[in-house]
Order: structure tokens, then sequence, then C-alpha cells
């Protein structure tokens, strides 16, 4: 019926004790040298992938273009792709073929410009740039010496040059994502998947410490398994947290360095979604990886049992990738939005990007809630019925007689 | 070993009488004791294990498990291995799902409020290896209700007690064997638990940490506070506890206070100063004797021979200078236990 003050007094020595087993986990974990330099380590590096590609890019935004006649002949094309390119291209005229080759092998030249209006680039790859630009001036000027070799009329080149098409109306109108949002997207998914294996693993190797150094049955002589488990669980998403946390900052620090918004990681709808199915992946897997941490006595086994709980994230992080670079995504990537397990990886990115509904979406929700609910219910029994059976790996059969 | 009466002249009647009385009482073969005495005579019943039975598969690790813990008292628990002591001990604690029977603490069951004044050293010892030893008896207080500052008081103290080197700033794992068990016993004493379950407490530890422990324990025990503890260094046990249960397959053998265990009903040891060659027992049947050393008589009572007819015949040859049953050690005891135990 109503509860009584025995079940209140309870129920607050029961949370105290989950708050001081999640305090020592914290404690744990954030005085742990280990934990400070990866932290640190992950910190620097996510800085890195903001600023360096910038530095890379601004810090050599001019560009040397070397010819051995007038460079007037090329400088027209020159200049009208680097309103696109934003790269600024400076001329110099050389006295020989064989001085103009030396500096592009050097490097010191961008494109070099032979005097019979051929160009020259130090690598034959198609990823390099001074490649891509030079042979897209080249067939700029290309075009406009067939244009004047077929003696067009101005008019006659101002209409060839900008054809009308036809206009093709969309009976459906569907916005397509920005490319922010799609970056934004890459983003989530992986930062998803990172922290969600890497506190899963936490918790697994966190159980197997406690049962492999026998501090189990101590612990367990005085609190229950559930508070214990559940303590473990909030510990060490509040670490989770905090690393997220570090994380995204040291990536807005690094936007702002370079002057670029934050926005481009934290698009509209992610921001809210990811943290929601972040959360919701936390509990769901965290619990499974305990439970399953919970059937074996040694850290060595921990791989082998953990493998088919982290089977689902991978599907989910592919699938997820898959969906960013699919125009529609097909019904498969829709049906796993709502699969559990594998929802946290794909309805954000979906719901980001304009492919599932605000409906889709709080259904999908709803079912990873009920699912972790039960997983909950489910991983707290097996871990009961195996955190104290040490030896050989506790049996599936075994554990689910015991916790049913 | 003996109690030595030749200095008196002469026992009075009575008082043999009343020996002999209580020594018969001794309850060898009881596969229980439900009501064991406590020093002033009075029982106080601390924890009962009650018709414990739990059986992992085909076998049973208990069976019909029962015997009790008197109050204040140091209790050992006794038994070869594999006789169920560590599966009674986790059964107290709620450990393992018992298949019947029920563990009673102040006649109640075990509820989570009464495990925070109880306090188990599990056979496998366990501990955090990455906290430093305070920061381990700080947790194990809190865990088991304590503030934050008595937890930090009593560690402290404990550290300097049980001597742990390296004080209370050194990790776990770069602890020695010893060291670790004596942080793991002060884990075990940081709330000053009512009753403490031991699970060989001293197996691992070298004369000096054995010689450490046991004297924090007694001064424990001499707080009115209960120990029960397995081992199987039996003249240690013999030494320390009043009472022992001494199980063997999932069952108590037997129960009772260490001097009715040790007291043997059927050698007689006696000493009558006008006859020291014993020419008084010559006419009594059913009895063998034969001389100690200093002139006393060992006197091997057959089953059917009452102890009083040695007795009476001694006082009528003379002066008797001495008249107790003979002790024999713990050891002994244990083996005829387990011997009988295994015929039965």
């Amino acid at each position: 019926m109503g509860i009584t003050i025995r079940d209140h007094l309870q129920d607050e020595k029961s949370m105290k004790n989950q708050i001081l087993v999640a305090k020592r986990e914290i404690n744990q974990r954030l005085s742990s040298k280990g934990f400070r330099v990866a932290t640190v380590i992950t910190m620097v590096s996510a800085l890195l992938y903001i600023v360096v590609p910038h530095l890379r890019s601004s810090g050599s935004s001019s560009r040397v273009i070397a010819t051995v006649r007038s460079p007037n002949l090329v400088k027209g094309a020159f200049n009208n792709l680097s309103g696109v390119t934003e790269i600024h291209f400076t001329f110099e005229q050389l006295d020989n073929t064989s001085l103009l080759k030396s500096e592009v092998l050097s490097g010191k030249v961008f494109i070099g410009v032979l005097s019979n209006g051929s160009f020259v680039v130090k690598s034959s790859s198609t990823q390099d740039q001074a490649n891509v630009i030079a042979n897209q001036v080249a067939r700029e000027i290309g075009t406009i010496s067939a244009y004047r070799n077929a003696n067009l009329s101005q008019m006659q080149l101002r209409i060839i040059s900008q054809p009308i098409s036809p206009k093709v109306s969309y009976l459906q109108t569907q916005k397509s994502p920005s490319t922010t949002t799609i970056k934004a997207s890459y983003f989530e998914l992986i930062l998803m998947y990172v922290l969600l294996s890497q506190y899963g693993a936490w918790v697994m190797l966190g159980v197997i410490e406690e049962k492999s150094t026998r501090v189990i049955e101590v612990l367990l002589s005085v609190i229950e398994p559930n508070e214990l488990l559940a303590g473990k669980v909030i510990g060490i998403g509040v670490v989770a947290l905090i690393h997220a946390s570090l994380l995204l900052a040291s990536l807005v620090a690094g936007l702002y360095i370079i002057g670029s918004s934050p926005q481009t990681l934290i698009s509209g709808s992610l921001i809210l979604t990811g943290s929601a199915y972040f959360i919701i992946g936390y509990a769901f897997y965290c619990t499974i990886f305990a439970a399953v941490g919970s059937t074996v006595s040694r850290t060595e086994d921990a791989q082998a049992v953990s493998f088919p709980v982290a089977l689902p994230m991978l599907i989910g992080y592919v699938l997820g990738f898959i969906s960013i670079a699919q125009t529609t995504p097909s019904l498969l990537i829709k049906l796993g939005a709502l699969l559990p397990g594998i929802s946290p990886f794909l309805a954000p990115v979906l719901f980001a990007l304009g492919s599932i509904s605000f409906n889709y979406l709080v259904l999908s929700m709803m079912i990873s809630v009920l699912s972790t609910l039960f997983m909950l219910k489910l991983a707290s029994k097996i871990y009961r019925a195996s955190i104290l059976k040490t030896g050989s790996r506790v049996r599936l059969a075994a554990i689910f007689r015991q916790a049913t | 070993m003996f109690q030595d009466f030749s200095k008196q002249s002469r026992i009075e009647e009575s008082e043999v009488l009343n020996t002999l009385f209580i020594c018969q009482q001794a309850n060898y073969n009881s596969p229980r004791s439900e009501n064991i005495s406590s020093h002033d005579g009075r029982t106080y019943t601390m924890l009962q294990l009650k018709n414990l039975t739990k059986r992992f598969g085909p076998t049973y690790a208990l069976k019909d498990m029962s015997f009790t813990v008197p109050n204040g008292e140091v209790f050992g628990f006794l038994g070869p291995n594999g006789a169920g002591k560590t599966t009674a001990m986790r059964a107290i604690f709620g450990l393992i799902k018992l298949d019947s029977g029920e563990v009673l603490w102040r006649n109640k069951n075990i509820s989570q409020a009464d495990k925070k004044t109880l306090g188990y050293m599990p056979e496998e010892r366990g501990l955090y290896p990455k906290m430093t030893v305070q920061d381990q008896l700080i947790y194990i207080g809190r865990l088991h209700g304590l503030d934050a500052r008595t937890a930090h008081h009593r560690a402290k103290i404990l550290i300097e007690e049980l001597q742990i080197q390296g004080g209370g700033s050194v990790k776990i794992e770069s602890l020695s064997l010893g060291n670790r068990q004596r942080c793991q016993i002060a884990a075990t004493l940081i709330h000053e638990p009512e009753l403490l379950v031991l699970d060989e407490p001293f197996s691992g530890l070298d004369p000096i940490s054995i010689d450490i422990v046991r004297n924090i324990l007694l001064s424990y025990a001499s707080l009115g506070r209960t120990v029960l503890f397995s081992s199987h260094q039996l003249e240690m046990v013999e030494n320390f506890c009043q009472s022992v249960a001494i199980a063997n397959h999932g069952h108590i053998a037997v129960a009772d206070r260490i001097e009715n265990l040790t007291t043997s009903t059927a050698t007689l040891i006696l000493k009558v100063r006008e006859d020291p060659k014993g020419t008084f027992l010559d006419s009594i049947s059913g009895i063998k004797f034969n001389k100690l050393e200093d002139e006393s008589l060992q006197v091997e009572l057959s089953d059917d021979t009452d102890p009083n007819i040695v007795l009476q015949a001694a006082m009528k040859a003379g002066t008797l200078e001495r008249y107790e049953f003979a002790r024999r050690p713990l050891s002994s005891v244990f083996k005829s236990v387990i011997h009988s135990s295994v015929n039965n």
C-alpha cells in the first residue's frame, strides 16, 4: 500500500550506498594517472583535429605560379579560380624551362607554365592540389581557345557560357541537409561510438576487477548487488559526461581559435537528441557490459564475452555512416532506428538529416527507454546470479535458470 | 595440562563428585548445542544457524547444519576441507541462496541494516589493489554507516594497531601478503562490529602477524563482542576459543565448550599418598592402569565402568592427592570426531 517510514529510510540508505560507490568510482578514475593522460591526449587530439587543417590551408594560401613567357596569358584563368579556392596566386617569370622545372620540383613554385602553354606540376596524384588546379585552369584555357577558334561573337559566347535550362518542379519538397548538418552527424556518430564503447568497457572491467580481486564478497556482505551495480554505472556515467564535456569543450575551443562557429559540430537537434540517446545508450550498454563482466573471473576473458555486446554497436555505427552517405536511407536503416542498442547511433542522425519524422523519433525513443528498463532488470538479475561465482565462466543456461 | 592437587592435603568429596558430574555432562556426541552457557552461567544467543541446507548439483554443501554462537565468545568453527564452513559463513551474510534453513541474529532474520553491524572477512581476501590502505578502510567503514570523520579516525587507529607497514598512504598492491591480510582485518574491524565472522583469519600469516592479529581479536572480544572464526590451526583454536563447532560433510558433528570436549571421561588421573602403586585398583574389574612419572596413576575405564567406584576405592585406600579426568588435545578430539562421523 503506502510507503512506510521504514521503506523510506531503507531507500535513503540504499541511495547513500549508491552515492558512496559512485564517488569511489569517480575518485578512482579521476585520480588515475592513465585517465588524466588519456583525457589530455584526447583533448589535444580533438583540438589539433580542428586547428591543424585550418593552419595547413591558411598557412599556404599564397601560391607561386611561374611562367617562362609573359604570365598575362594564364593570369586571368588563375585569378578566376582564386575566388572559388580561396587561394591567392602570385606570378613570376623565369628565364628557362629547366630552371622552372627545378623550382617546381623543390616546391618553391606551385605550378609552372611552359612557353608552349603546357603546365608542369610536381605530382601526378589526383589528390594533389596543384595537379587538380592545373587541370582545371588548363580546361578553362582550352575552352576559351576553342570558342575563339570558332570565331564566335561576344553575344554567342555569353549565350553558350550561360545556358538557360528548363525548370524542374517537385511535387514533394524535401529539405536537403546542409553540409554543416552532415559534418555534425558524422561527428556525433563517432563520438557516440567512442564514448559508449569506452565506458561500457570501463564498467565491465570494473566488475571483473572486483570479482578477480575478491573484494566483491566483502562489499556484498554489507550492500545489495543492485546498489553496487547502480553506483558503479552512475559513477562511471558521471566520469563519461565529464570526459565528453571536456572533449566537446576542446573541439569548441578549436573552432573559436580558427574563427569558426561551434554550430559546425553542434548542429540543431543533434545536441538534444544526441545527448538523450547517449544517456539511454549508456544505461543500456553499461548494464549489459556489467552483466557480461560478472560472468567471468579474469580480465583475459573479457574480450571473448564482450564481443556479442559490442556487435550491435558496430552495426549501428556502420549503418549510421551509410545513412549519412545516402540521400534517401533504406528501409533497413529506418527500421534500425527503432531497434534497441542500434537506435542510439541511427535515430539522432536520421532525424537531423530529415530522414525520419518527429513522431518516428519519439517512437524510437520510447522503445529505447522501455528496452533499457527491461535490460536494467535482466542485467541486474544476471549480475546477482553470477557475481559471486568464481572459477570457470558461468554458463548461459545456468545464469538464466538462476535469474528467472 | 593436568591440574595438580598435590599441595592440597585432601580434596573434599563433594568437590570431586561435582567435577565428575560436570565431566559426565560433556555432550561429546551431541550433533548440536543450542544453549551454550557463558562464563556467568547465563545463556545469550546471538547468532543461530538453523537447519541450513544448500546443494550444488548433487553435492550437499550444507546438510541440515545447526549451531549457536553465544554472546561475547570467541567461537571456533572447525572442520576438514569441504565440510561446509565457508558456505555456512557466506549464508550468514546472504551471499548464497539457501535451499532451506535460516540464520537468526538476536532471534530475528538478518536484515540489511543488521549487516552493517556485522564484520566479515572471507576466505578469499579481497581489497581494491589501486586504492590506498586509508582510502580502502574509510570506504568500507562508510559503507557500514560510519560518517567520514569517524571512519578516518578509526582507520588511523587500526593502521597503527595492526602495524601496517608504510601506513595509510600505501597502495594495497604494493603491500606484502601479511600486510594485506592485516589491512583486510582492519577493514573487518573498522566499524566495530558486534559480530565478527572470519574465514581462516590466520592462514598465510607469519608468527609475529599471528600474535598481532590474535591480540587485536582478544581485546575486541574482551569488550563483549562475539567472534566466529574458522581455522585449521587447532592448537591456536584451543588456546583462543571458548567454544567450537566441528563440521563434517555439511553438518555439525559436535558443538560444545572446549573444556568439555577436551576432557576425557574414559581416563582418570589419580594419586593416593599411602598407595602409590595402586593396589587398591586390583579389585576393580573393567579398568587398566599404569604409573606416570610423578607417581600418579592413569586409569583407563571401560565403557561400563562407573568412575565413582574408582573414586570411592581410592578414598578408602588413603589420602587422595589428585583426582581428575585426563585432558586430550583438541586435534585428537577433532580427528576422533571426524572419524566417528565418517563411520556413522
